[in-house]
């Protein structure tokens, strides 16, 4: 837990010590920091993506059905 | 000095220039069409009705995924059971930190031997096909317990404050890093289990 809050930047002075002096023999909590690093450029991706490529399009008739309703209200 | 807000906001064009865009956001974090459709008309509409209070200080895109997100929020609401964030994770904490870590008299929970993270293959061989990879990764979104799945989403992939979080789910400051940490961990575990370790 204390990894994620030095990522927020929201680690104090004492628990950043201790951390790094986990760190320093600790491999399975190297690991989860750089797959943590992973999982949020991943997901940055994700939402990057989500307007020039979006995963979901809407059908059709869903469309034509909201764009008939955003009209009558313009 | 007044002058109205039109030409910022252009509410014709909304749904040629967002409308996959949003409709995909409701689709990840409800995972029902329907429901992202109608939550979709609903987010139009009160954008209209909001539209003369708008005052450009977020780009239109912005200011209809915000109208989005909150529609989703009350949603999930509606749906769970309301819990509060301190029920909720005392509630889930035994069978979370057993599942996970190793614990006891006098241990600071450190990660048990079939948990602990392994080396993630990294270069060419990881290969990490984009398209599967994000199949994967979405996959395990899905999964995710409900009340962590929206925070989550919204540190990670929208990248909101820790305050704003807060703020929206009604969060103390300590719950808000246990449920990111729990997120985490669930997520790093689905991952390492289903892509990487394959």
């Amino acid at each position: 837990m204390l990894s994620l809050k030095k990522e927020d930047g929201k680690i104090s002075l004492g628990e950043r010590a201790r951390l790094i002096i986990h760190l320093t023999f600790c491999d399975a909590c190297r690991q989860f920091i750089k797959q943590s690093d992973i999982i949020n450029k991943a997901m940055k991706q994700l939402h990057d993506k989500l307007y020039k490529h979006p995963p979901h399009i809407l059908s059709a008739e869903a469309k034509e059905k909201m764009q008939q309703q955003l009209n009558s209200h313009l | 000095m007044s002058h109205t807000n039109t030409h910022i906001l252009n509410p014709a064009q909304w749904l040629a220039l967002y409308g996959n865009y949003l409709f995909s956001i409701a689709m990840i974090k409800l995972n029902d069409r329907q429901l992202a459709e109608d939550i979709l008309q609903e987010t139009f509409l009160s954008a209209i009705k909001a539209a003369p209070n708008f005052r450009g200080e977020s780009s239109e895109k912005t200011w209809l995924t915000t109208i989005l997100n909150n529609k989703i929020i009350d949603q999930y609401r509606k749906k769970l059971v309301v819990k509060s964030a301190t029920e909720y994770i005392s509630q889930t904490e035994l069978s979370f930190t057993q599942s996970f870590f190793e614990s006891g008299p006098g241990v600071i929970p450190h990660w048990l031997e079939e948990t602990y993270p392994r080396h993630w293959g990294t270069g060419a061989d990881a290969g990490l096909n984009q398209r599967e990879f994000e199949d994967i990764l979405n996959a395990c979104i899905k999964k995710m317990p409900d009340k962590l799945k929206l925070i989550f989403m919204a540190k990670f992939m929208e990248e909101e404050t820790a305050d704003n979080i807060c703020k929206e789910f009604d969060l103390s400051s300590s719950n808000y890093w246990v449920i990111i940490h729990r997120a985490k961990v669930l997520m790093r575990s689905c991952l390492e289990k289903n892509w990487f370790l394959k």
